[in-house]
């Protein structure tokens, strides 16, 4: 049975289900909620900061909106259509961003005006400032959110692969692979 | 539905990850181990005075002094008690003093064998070298992208300095000269002439550089990079030659001190405590025509000024103290009000070269400028707008983005120009610098200059809301050129452009690029 079938809306009872399937609707209700409002919460600091990235290169300031935007729209989305595929949009998007956090402040991202040098040095990692980390913990929420949304065996594998990723970014730390 | 145990080991991997890495970087950069508390920093005027340690060449020929320099991580004791990292010039902080005569080629070798990373920041310290003071060729000039990798390694030829002056060699590699610089790289340049070492002025013992910086230290005694979010970094001990608020045993004569602020942002405005003067008898560009006996030598950083003073006035016994009086927008600390002090010990074992002339250098062509020779006038101004230090709306980054195209001015070879710099917004300074050439401060708001900047500078302190005109003429070389702030943190981010002299002049880039390897000997 796909999600989409368990996942009532938001709002809209359980009416007359088994104990086990009530329960089990009304986690998965506490889970939209949940990842939809991290989700708005990092989307709207990603607007907040916006205008700061505008005055650094219009590209970042053009990124930073168009996240915003898509994180609240991606709320909005699950809120009114729960499902795998709302889900699954939801963590590939979050990851996605946390993705690239987590390269602009541990290597640095070598596009923009800011090159550091004329033979195509690239750019500093960033401080992680106090926004960005709010952002990311709100998005690294929604992911666990949504996770509990998806279907055993895809769960499985979406789980796998964040752990596989946490490992590498450890072993890579150990390393010395991030300065 | 929750999240099973392993489910939230494996997200716990992630996540972990992605929080703790980024943050762990800040923690490093901002924090550390936290500032060293100030009982476990040293009382002033309780440790001793250092000189600087002069460079010997590896190689002499008939008109070539030849350098090795490489520039590489070292531990220094500079807060008794503590080792602290450094990053030296030779592994010496200050780095060693280079002596030269006026009108002899000098090469230095400098090979970059730092580590592959800043032990904090993290980055990769590239470094490009500049001889502060000197008209060198563009790709000797310490342009800020023509860089030297680790283990990398390139020869620095300079051979026009047109007279004796104080100079000095510091890091200036593109965003990074401020912690680069932090961290040691800087050293002396005494150029002699014969004007100058023929005058009765103090020579020898009595002449004495002292490099004059602040700093922060961590708990740990490491070097503490706190640049306040880009503005600056006020460091809460004063170091001269590389000690924390020195005591200098002095005979009761005329010594003749090389002051250089080598701060990355603190400005200091200097005074004896006995309210006698210090006599200026040379700027950044060499002797003045005449001294200028001063209470009060106002300096910011990068600025060099040679002052006699004169101990015979004092008993055996007395301490005579080198106060800073500071300026606005510092940022002072308890003790940040000392420099270091002088305590008279002894009657003088010579009396040679201990007067101070009426009359120093009075046909230095920079100070006979005339602003009726300016063939053009410009206007720059200093300021803060995007999160960026700007000049004229320029930050450097732009001029990386035009492939280094762009430029500020583009005066032909030995025009004299007429330049005003303007520092509108309230709450910084800015000591501004010109590479290549000196120049002539012709008004610093609309009044003449002060007594100790009539002589010949290639930086200028410009306080909030002052408008300063200077004079130059353009030369001795075509090329490309660095105009920036010398607050080394407000040049990094990213108060810095370029003007070009005339056409066709050496690429600082491309025309002697750094090479790989370990470098044979000069």
């Amino acid at each position: 049975m796909s999600i989409e079938t368990e996942i009532q809306p938001v709002g809209s009872p359980a009416v007359g289900a088994p104990p086990a399937v009530a329960a089990k609707c009304s986690a998965s209700r506490r889970a939209v909620a949940l990842g939809a409002f991290t989700s708005a919460y990092a989307g709207l600091v990603h607007l907040v900061v916006a205008p700061e990235h505008l005055g650094h290169w219009w590209v970042f300031g053009v990124f930073m909106i168009a996240v915003g935007v898509g994180q609240i729209g991606l709320a909005g989305w699950v809120l009114r259509r729960p499902g795998t595929s709302s889900a699954m949009v939801g963590i590939l998007g979050s990851l996605a961003i946390v993705a690239v956090y987590f390269v602009a402040h541990t290597r640095g991202i070598d596009i923009g005006p800011a090159g550091d040098d004329g033979h195509g040095g690239g750019h500093d990692a960033e401080t992680a400032g106090p926004a960005a980390i709010a952002a990311t913990v709100g998005e690294l929420v929604t992911i666990g959110a949504f996770i509990t949304l998806l279907p055993l065996m895809l769960r499985r594998r979406v789980v796998n692969l964040l752990g596989a990723l946490g490992l590498g970014a450890w072993a890579l730390w150990l390393l010395g692979g991030l300065g | 539905m929750t999240l099973t145990r392993r489910e939230m080991l494996k997200l716990g991997l992630a996540g972990s990850a992605a929080i703790a890495l980024p943050v762990r970087r800040m923690v490093r950069a901002d924090d550390g181990p936290g500032r060293i508390s100030e009982s476990r920093l040293p009382e002033p005027f309780t440790v001793p005075f250092a000189a600087l340690q002069v460079l010997a060449p590896s190689r002499v020929d008939a008109t070539t002094d030849y350098y090795s320099i490489t520039q590489r991580p070292a531990t220094a004791q500079i807060i008794p008690g503590f080792d602290t990292p450094v990053w030296g010039y030779n592994g010496l902080v200050p780095g060693p003093t280079i002596e030269a005569q006026q009108g002899r080629r000098v090469v230095v070798r400098m090979a970059n064998a730092l580590p592959a990373t800043h032990p904090t920041l993290g980055y990769l310290p590239s470094t490009s070298t500049h001889l502060h003071g000197a008209p060198s060729r563009p790709q000797y000039d310490g342009y800020a992208n023509d860089l030297t990798l680790p283990g990398q390694w390139k020869d620095y030829v300079y051979n026009d300095v047109p007279n004796g002056r104080t100079i000095w060699y510091h890091d200036h590699a593109v965003h990074h000269t401020a912690p680069n610089v932090y961290m040691g790289l800087a050293g002396m340049y005494l150029v002699r002439d014969p004007l100058e070492q023929g005058l009765a002025i103090p020579q020898g013992r009595y002449d004495v550089p002292l490099m004059i910086q602040d700093a922060l230290f961590a708990s740990d005694g490491s070097l503490l990079f706190d640049d306040d979010d880009e503005s600056g970094l006020m460091g809460d001990v004063i170091l001269v030659n590389g000690r924390p608020w020195p005591v200098m045993r002095v005979e009761r004569r005329k010594y003749r001190f090389r002051i250089l602020i080598a701060s990355l942002s603190r400005s200091y405005r200097l005074a004896l405590d006995t309210g006698d003067p210090l006599t200026v008898i040379a700027t950044d560009g060499g002797l003045m025509a005449a001294p200028q006996p001063v209470t009060r030598l106002p300096a910011s950083t990068a600025e060099r000024y040679e002052v006699i003073i004169d101990f015979a006035k004092y008993p055996i016994g007395r301490r005579v103290v080198l106060r800073n009086l500071s300026n606005k927008n510092n940022v002072d600390y308890p003790d940040t009000d000392k420099v270091m002090a002088f305590d008279v010990v002894d009657e003088p074992s010579s009396t040679e070269g201990n007067s101070i002339p009426s009359v120093l250098d009075p046909n230095n062509p920079v100070m006979a400028l005339d602003p009726a020779l300016a063939v053009a006038r410009r206007s720059m101004k200093l300021d803060r707008g995007g999160g960026q230090w700007t000049i004229s709306d320029v930050i450097w980054d732009d001029i990386v983005a035009s492939r280094f195209r762009k430029v500020f001015a583009n005066p032909q070879l030995n025009d004299v120009e007429i330049w005003t710099l303007q520092n509108s917004s309230g709450g910084w300074f800015h000591p501004l610098h010109l590479h290549l050439v000196d120049f002539k401060i012709l008004d610093r708001n609309g009044k003449p200059p002060r007594a100790h900047e009539r002589g010949p500078k290639d930086t200028v302190y410009l306080g909030e809301n002052e408008t300063i005109r200077v004079i130059a003429r353009f030369g001795p070389h075509r090329g490309r050129y660095l105009v920036h702030c010398h607050n080394v943190v407000h040049e990094d981010h990213d108060m810095m452009t370029q003007y070009e002299v005339g056409t066709g002049g050496d690429d600082p880039i491309t025309s002697a690029p750094a090479v790989w390897g370990t470098p044979p000997a000069p």
